[in-house]
């Protein structure tokens, strides 16, 4: 049975990787009506070298995820760590936290253009790093939460105990033991923000697209092995972040006091 | 203690209130428009909506039906197996969506799979297992071997003791990974775009709307409704939850 | 011959990479017999245990229930059942439900009369429609006993079920157990590692060690007569005494001598509470402490080199004696029990 079940596995596993190594693989296919392979080339990915709007719109892509993580990192931090106490209307505010996780992430997308068409401010990469804020709010102040949840309060008070005030107590003690769940946070922030497309698509001008929207638009307008290179430098940039940020949450945070 | 507290409730919470509470009054306020109650009121979309919501309730369960045996799979290897499974399923969910979208349109298009509704399921289920998985893989790892030894030594099959111990047991793992792909699934556009043009989604027609007909306030009065579908079914899955109270 | 034994163990071996967890096990447990498998943790009882119920397969040799060959027959389709350590119960399903379980699989008739009967013999009537999870563990232990019993098993085995409550709900337990096992007329075969609950409760015990069963017998035979070191080690305490005798006299490495029948190169055990402590003949020793324990008195004394304990019963007929005190300890030359090196 588990012989079974081991071979429907990897069968997933091949569904799950075929596709992506298939396109990885034709990026590198001569012919530009990719059924069939006629050669190797680099033609493409010197095309997209070439492409000076696909540096700009790379560089936005990286802005708008810099940006928003750094702003959502420390209001979702706030808002985990106000979490923990209970207070009036504790029960709505943990909702409305929760709500750009509720719904799919077209609602909140269009749910800001019309406020923002609303006060008749014009879009702009700057409006997409709020949409994007807004959303990934939510992740890390989840993230951070699971990770408050973990520890103990009394560390606090005895910090305090010993002479420190609240706020020293809190950067000395509190911040050091959850900085792995704030910077876990800040990855995942960092990841949603430089893969999405459809909050960015309806939030921002067209002159400041990012990476998602040109392959959208590419893939809408004509398919072209152009398309497999750029995606497979999307992906290869995806992973190495991934690898990156692995390595940082191995890292033991300093001056945690043992 | 109070004043910590407050400052730090404030910053948050005047954040999500200008933008999130504010929007969705704003969206409210568009919807409710001429356009928007005309698209409302017309047959067309709420047989989109009826549409995408077979697609997803379709994509989900088969989700469930793919990704299950997997889950259970991996609960049952050895640790360093399983971090290695799990690490194998987990990537791709890192990574973009529509590249991955445009992937598996690669591979369909050429052997004449894509445009049909089958291919935007098939899509939709391939695209969003990591997300069944895993929370499917927690509820099964937690149960307790010795209960399903128990049932066998009392006389259950172990069918039997599948279905009446570890399905029950695993239900909260179940609901959680349903809510959390019927939920985006039902919102998609890209995809289905990509897939299949001719089987549209609520998500590509609200894309339609903006930036094709100019008719914000019908997409709008789409979105609205989305929302409130997509609130509704989160929150009864809450309730549910708390209800059970199983771990 | 075979309908006598309810199960037949022989040559049964088991390991578990490289090591032997069970090793050349044969036994014959007789039907309304109340067996138990004692041993430290690590002996093999467990995975004995495992091996009757079927969820391990023997390496070698022969596991029969009520004279019927297991080998591969899956737990489902053996007539065993199991009270598991932490008692198993369905956490999904009510005391009803989880009672039920068994009987639905059998399509028995009449669940509702079998589940409140069942309830009624464990003493927890009315209590159908609780959640598990809201019962004590002494609750617990008696619906997972309820639960195994009702389907009218041929062998119940129980795994260290009373290990975990406390010291006097288990004391309690103990003797409604065997209550229930006589009224059953069910063959039980209980492990633990406890000596003072095997030796309370069963019929016969067999004592296991590293995976090999050292002595079998009634809890007299074993305590008054045991074949192996361990087994006098393990059930009961004792004062072990090395040397040599010729059949009049012992005399241990140490330099110490006392009366004995035995000849050549033995052990020779002696019960603390067999020892008599009195000035005059005897092995010289001192005091060394003296542990009050309400209903008996554990002294220590030092003679030479070593220490012997002595238990007294605290019922005025010896007298008291005090720490520092030099004085002598004895016994009958037929209390010290000869076993092999």
């Amino acid at each position: 049975m588990r012989k079974l079940l081991g071979g429907f596995t990897a069968l997933v596993l091949a569904a799950l990787y075929a596709p992506i190594l298939v396109m990885m693989a034709f990026s590198f296919n001569e012919s530009k009506y990719s059924v069939r392979w006629t050669g190797f080339t680099l033609d493409w990915y010197r095309k997209l070298a070439d492409d000076a709007v696909l540096h700009r719109e790379f560089g936005n892509t990286l802005i708008l995820a810099v940006s928003t993580t750094v702003i959502s990192t420390v209001l979702g931090t706030m808002a985990a760590l106000a979490a923990r106490d209970s207070f009036r209307g504790k029960r709505l505010y943990t909702m409305l936290i929760a709500l750009p996780v509720m719904v799919p992430d077209i609602v909140l997308a269009i749910a800001m253009r019309a406020f923002f068409s609303a006060v008749h401010f014009p879009l702009s990469l700057g409006t997409a790093v709020i949409a994007h804020t807004t959303f990934n709010l939510a992740y890390v102040a989840v993230v951070v939460s699971a990770r408050l949840q973990g520890l103990d309060r009394s560390i606090e008070l005895a910090a305090q105990d010993l002479g420190a005030s609240p706020v020293r107590a809190f950067w000395k003690v509190t911040m050091p033991a959850i900085l792995p769940g704030v910077v876990s946070g800040a990855v995942l922030a960092f990841t949603l923000s430089f893969d999405d497309f459809v909050i960015t698509y309806f939030t921002t001008s067209p002159g400041d697209a990012t990476l998602p929207m040109r392959i959208y638009s590419m893939v809408r307008f004509a398919v072209t092995p152009e398309i497999n290179a750029l995606s497979t430098v999307i992906l290869l940039a995806s992973l190495a972040l991934i690898v990156a940020a692995l390595k940082i949450s191995r890292v033991p945070v300093a001056g945690g006091g043992r | 203690m109070k004043g910590r507290l407050l400052a730090l409730l404030a910053a948050p919470t005047a954040w999500l209130i200008l933008f999130l509470v504010i929007p969705t009054a704003a969206l409210a306020a568009a919807a409710f428009s001429a356009d928007g109650v005309r698209a409302l009121a017309e047959p067309v979309t709420w047989l989109l909506f009826w549409r995408s919501f077979r697609i997803a309730v379709v994509s989900t369960g088969l989700c469930l039906l793919v990704s299950y045996p997997v889950a259970y799979f991996i609960a049952g290897c050895s640790p360093r197996w399983r971090g290695l499974l799990l690490f194998l399923i987990v990537l791709p969910f890192w990574t973009n969506l529509l590249v991955r979208t445009y992937a598996l349109k690669f591979c369909l298009d050429p052997l004449g799979w894509s445009n049909s509704e089958a291919a935007v399921v098939v899509a939709l289920v391939q695209s969003f297992l990591p997300f069944m998985i895993l929370p499917l893989y927690s509820s099964i790892e937690k149960l307790p071997k010795r209960l399903l030894e128990a049932a066998q030594d009392l006389g259950a099959s172990p069918a039997r003791a599948f279905w009446t111990v570890t399905v029950p047991l695993t239900m909260p793992g179940i609901a959680a990974g349903c809510i959390l792909v019927f939920i985006p699934v039902l919102g998609i556009f890209a995809l289905p775009e990509f897939i299949d043009e001719r089987s549209p989604m609520i998500g590509s027609q609200i894309n339609l709307y903006f930036m094709k007909n100019s008719n914000p306030g019908a997409g709008s009065a789409l979105t609205l409704i989305l929302m409130v579908l997509t609130i509704t079914l989160t929150g009864l899955y809450s309730r549910f939850k708390k209800s059970e109270g199983l771990v | 011959m075979n309908d006598d034994h309810d199960v037949t163990l022989r040559g049964v071996t088991k390991s578990f990479g490289g090591r032997r967890a069970v090793n050349e096990v044969s036994l014959d447990i007789r039907r309304g017999e109340f067996f138990s498998l004692l041993g430290p943790s690590g002996c093999g009882k467990t995975t004995l245990m495992r091996i009757i119920a079927g969820f391990e397969s023997a390496d070698s040799g022969v596991v029969t229930l009520a004279g019927k060959d297991m080998a591969g027959v899956p737990p489902h389709k053996r007539d065993v059942n199991m009270v598991f350590q932490n008692y198993a119960l369905f956490p999904h399903l009510s005391v009803a439900g989880n009672i039920a379980f068994g009987l639905k699989i059998a399509n028995a008739p009449d669940i509702e009369k079998r589940i409140a009967g069942a309830l009624a013999k464990v003493n927890l009537s009315g209590y159908e429609s609780r959640a598990v999870t809201t019962l004590s563990g002494g609750e617990q232990q008696r619906v997972a006993l309820a639960r195994a019993v009702v389907t009218g098993p041929r062998v119940l085995l129980l795994d260290e079920p009373l290990s975990a409550l406390d010291l006097k709900l288990r004391k309690g337990l103990q003797a409604e157990l065997r209550r229930f096992q006589r009224e059953l007329a069910m063959t039980f075969i209980f492990v633990t590692h406890d000596q003072e609950e095997a030796l309370a409760m069963s019929d016969r015990i067999a004592v296991m060690n590293q995976g090999r069963v050292e002595q079998v017998g009634a809890p007299e035979d074993i305590y008054e007569r045991p074949a192996t070191r361990f087994a006098a080690e393990f059930v009961g305490a004792g004062n072990f005494f090395e040397g040599s005798g010729d059949g009049k006299t012992f005399r241990t490495k140490d330099g110490l001598s006392f009366d004995a029948a035995a000849t050549g190169e033995v052990v020779i055990m002696v019960r603390p509470e067999k020892m008599q402590i009195a000035s005059g003949a005897g092995i010289p020793c001192r005091v060394e402490e003296v542990l009050y324990q309400g209903a008996s008195r554990s002294i220590l004394l030092k003679a030479g080199d070593r220490r012997l304990l002595v238990e007294d019963a605290n019922d005025g007929a010896s007298a008291r004696v005090r720490v520092g005190e030099t004085t002598a300890v004895s016994w009958r030359p037929q209390d010290g029990l000869v076993l092999p090196r």
